[in-house]
């Protein structure tokens, strides 16, 4: 038999034990603590034109998309999720990319989407978007046709609307008490859009339309519609075409003797292979921009100094707006998801939806908002466009792109004059 | 009489573009039977040659001009050698196929080697007046060169022994043959003046417009409208086919809209074929 004190004695042996060991197999001072299990990564669909028509411009958007997921993993993810994305190569063709889609949604299962390059490429998924409800942030996608009247719940534009390309022009026409103006056109949806756009707001203006002709997209010798506008004396020639037609009207207008006192040639111009293909003639051309390198911009994963000073070291070559975009676009989703996370506790697709539908934000492209309910639903109302102009500078013989507008940017007063 | 004279002068000018570029296609189908759907490629790489040899070398521009169409000769020269060749007296069909083959092969060279950036090569383009109208210094110069090239064309294929040989050769290669002509070493001299033509309107191209991979695909409905028109393999018809398509698009731009010039192409050709339909210089037995 044990004794009653014999038995608290090892009681109190054994307490002291188990405390003992309980102490040696708890952690050490000093010791790291057990990590955490790894929060499942956010998995984000996207598909870009790496080979056929807009392989330029899809190199562009991968590359943004990847730097943007690559600074915001470095930085710890969103709230520790890391995020994955997943590309396909659509081929610039639309019923690839519609197929691409399905694939990322259905046999993929991602969480998000990000657009493809192009209105063309982008109006055939939305309904896609719309029937899976995966909210989806388009980046490259101008024309307004894919929302307006279309009840869209799921997609919004990041993107600079074609309609506000040449807001500045419309400013800077009234500004410069512009009489009379020759405007050309491409012949292709969002052109013709953005023309009778500026056809309105011009007349609006008080400004006289003293030519007003559309081209066909394949057109190349521009030396009789030049001579065309030449004819008619007008002070401001504006041009609403792509970059080949730019470079090609810019010679023209050269080869007939045309000189106006503006020349304004749209959203091609700004890049410097403007300036290689056509050498001093670009002088004094004015344009608009979607977005800059120098602007002093910053959204949810970097300013946009870091962006362009990242990817100049990541590529090797320059970004341009297409990049902006796609950089943007992850920033609005990351954004979003954040905001679910922590006013949630979750990743709930609707409570991001509503994000990106309803937030007023910023991203290294600019400002970020878009209609928030009703027919137009998802159309990007808050980007806006830049007036720039190459001025030759005297002392260096380079050309410079200024700025003319907004007013808060611009970096010369008032345009020079051919 | 100003404008009169700006019309002719600035469909002359198109015109000649189209006429060189169309020349070689001509040359390369009546001496072959070759239907090249590769030549607006030819042209392609003609004006990418000159353009990096003017961008990253350092030649002139008529230079590059020069080097490229040399370039191109002997490219066309390969090109008869190891693919044309086996298509010769085969149908059409065969041809159109592998040259098609071939195009879509070099538009992806192109993509890859150049990129899809649009390259120009910039030369004269400041404006002289001519009776009260300004064209651009380069405009002028192709002006010329084009006629030059299709006169000393004219000169070659009628006086030459050589060009007598290529005729012989495309009007009835039995006949040639038994007249002791080399016709395999003619389809080498033609393909290789073909593209040595492509080469130069290539080049020509460069100057005056912009290049981009896809230049020749877009060129190349118009080349075999104009050929069309000028009666299938008429190198003379080509030219003068060319100048007529110009005059076209400039008069239908001048005085009714621009949209509609290139259209122009594709109503004239409709229009002659119902009035001609072996073209402006076909005899309608294949004759060249």
């Amino acid at each position: 038999m044990i004794g009653r004190r014999t038995f608290f004695r090892m009681a109190r042996g054994l307490v002291g034990l188990l405390a003992a060991l309980a102490v040696a197999c708890g952690p050490q001072p000093g010791a790291p603590a057990q990590p955490e299990a790894p929060k499942p990564p956010i998995r984000v669909g996207a598909s870009v034109s790496l080979t056929g028509r807009y392989q330029v411009e899809g190199r562009m958007t991968q590359q943004g998309y990847e730097l943007a997921v690559e600074m915001l993993n470095a930085k710890g993810g969103v709230n520790g999720h890391r995020f994955e994305l997943v590309i396909y190569d659509n081929q610039s063709d639309a019923a690839t990319t519609t197929s691409l889609y399905r694939k990322l949604i259905f046999e993929d299962k991602v969480d998000f989407l990000l657009g493809p390059y192009g209105t063309p490429l982008t109006r055939p998924v939305a309904p896609l978007v719309e029937q899976a409800q995966i909210p989806m942030v388009t980046t490259e996608a101008a024309g307004t046709e894919i929302w307006r009247g279309q009840n869209l719940r799921w997609s919004t534009q990041l993107m600079t609307p074609v309609e506000r390309y040449n807001v500045g022009l419309i400013e800077l026409a009234k500004r410069l008490a512009v009489k009379a103006v020759a405007y050309v056109y491409a012949n292709t949806p969002s052109t013709v859009q953005g023309a009778e756009t500026d056809r309105g707001s011009l007349a609006q203006a008080g400004v006289n339309l003293v030519l007003f002709e559309r081209y066909e997209p394949d057109q190349v010798d521009f030396n009789v519609l030049a001579s065309k506008a030449k004819a008619t004396n007008a002070e401001l020639f504006v041009m609403n075409g792509y970059f080949q037609d730019a470079v090609n009207l810019t010679k023209a207008m050269s080869a007939v003797g045309y000189r106006p006192r503006y020349k304004y040639l749209g959203f091609t111009v700004v890049t410097e292979d403007y300036v290689k293909s056509v050498g001093d003639l670009a002088h004094c051309v004015m344009g608009s921009a979607n977005w800059l390198p120098t602007l002093k911009t910053k959204g949810f994963i970097a300013t946009n100094e870091e962006f362009v000073s990242r990817f100049r070291a990541k590529y090797g070559t320059e970004p341009d707006y297409r990049a902006a975009t796609a950089f943007g676009g992850v920033e609005v989703l990351a954004e979003a998801i954040k905001a679910s996370l922590d006013r949630t506790g979750k990743i709930d697709k609707a409570f991001v939806r509503d994000y990106i539908f309803r937030t007023k934000t910023a991203t290294v492209f600019g400002p970020y908002e878009v209609v928030a309910e009703g027919p137009d639903a998802g159309m990007q109302v808050g980007a806006g466009s830049y007036t720039i102009q190459w001025q030759k500078d005297p002392r260096t013989g380079s050309m410079k792109l200024e700025v003319l507008w907004p007013d808060q940017y611009a970096t010369v007063k008032e345009p020079c004059t051919a | 009489m100003a404008e009169a004279t700006e019309i002719l002068l600035r469909s002359l000018f198109l015109g000649v573009i189209y006429a060189v570029a169309a020349a070689g296609l001509a040359l390369i189908f009546g001496v072959m039977r070759v239907v090249n759907a590769a030549h607006g490629e030819l042209v392609m790489l003609g004006g990418y040659i000159a353009y990096l040899l003017w961008s990253g070398a350092g030649f002139h521009p008529l230079l590059a001009m020069a080097a490229a169409t040399l370039i191109m000769a002997g490219f066309g020269v390969l090109l008869q050698r190891l693919v044309l060749e086996r298509v010769v007296g085969k149908p059409e069909m065969s041809s159109l196929l592998l040259t098609f083959g071939v195009s879509l092969i070099l538009v992806d060279l192109a993509r890859g080697l150049f990129t899809t950036t649009l390259r120009s090569i910039v030369y004269l383009q400041e404006p002289v007046t001519v009776l009260g109208v300004s064209y651009a210094r380069n405009n002028l110069i192709t002006l010329v060169l084009g006629l030059g090239v299709g006169a000393g064309l004219f000169a070659f294929l009628n006086y030459h022994p050589l060009g007598k040989a290529v005729r012989a050769a495309a009007q009835n290669e039995e006949l040639a043959l038994a007249c002791g002509i080399d016709c395999r070493l003619v389809r080498v001299i033609s393909s290789g003046l073909g593209a040595a033509l492509a080469g130069l309107a290539g080049t020509v191209w460069a100057i005056n417009y912009s290049l981009f991979p896809g230049v020749g695909q877009n060129l190349i409905i118009t080349l075999f409208a104009i050929v069309v028109l000028g009666g299938m393999g008429s190198v003379g018809g080509a030219f003068l086919g060319g100048i007529v398509l110009g005059l076209a698009q400039v008069v239908t731009a001048r005085y009714l809209t621009t949209q509609l010039s290139l259209f122009t192409a594709f109503v004239l050709l409709l229009g002659i074929l119902l009035i001609r339909p072996q073209g402006l210089f076909g005899t309608g037995a294949g004759g060249r």
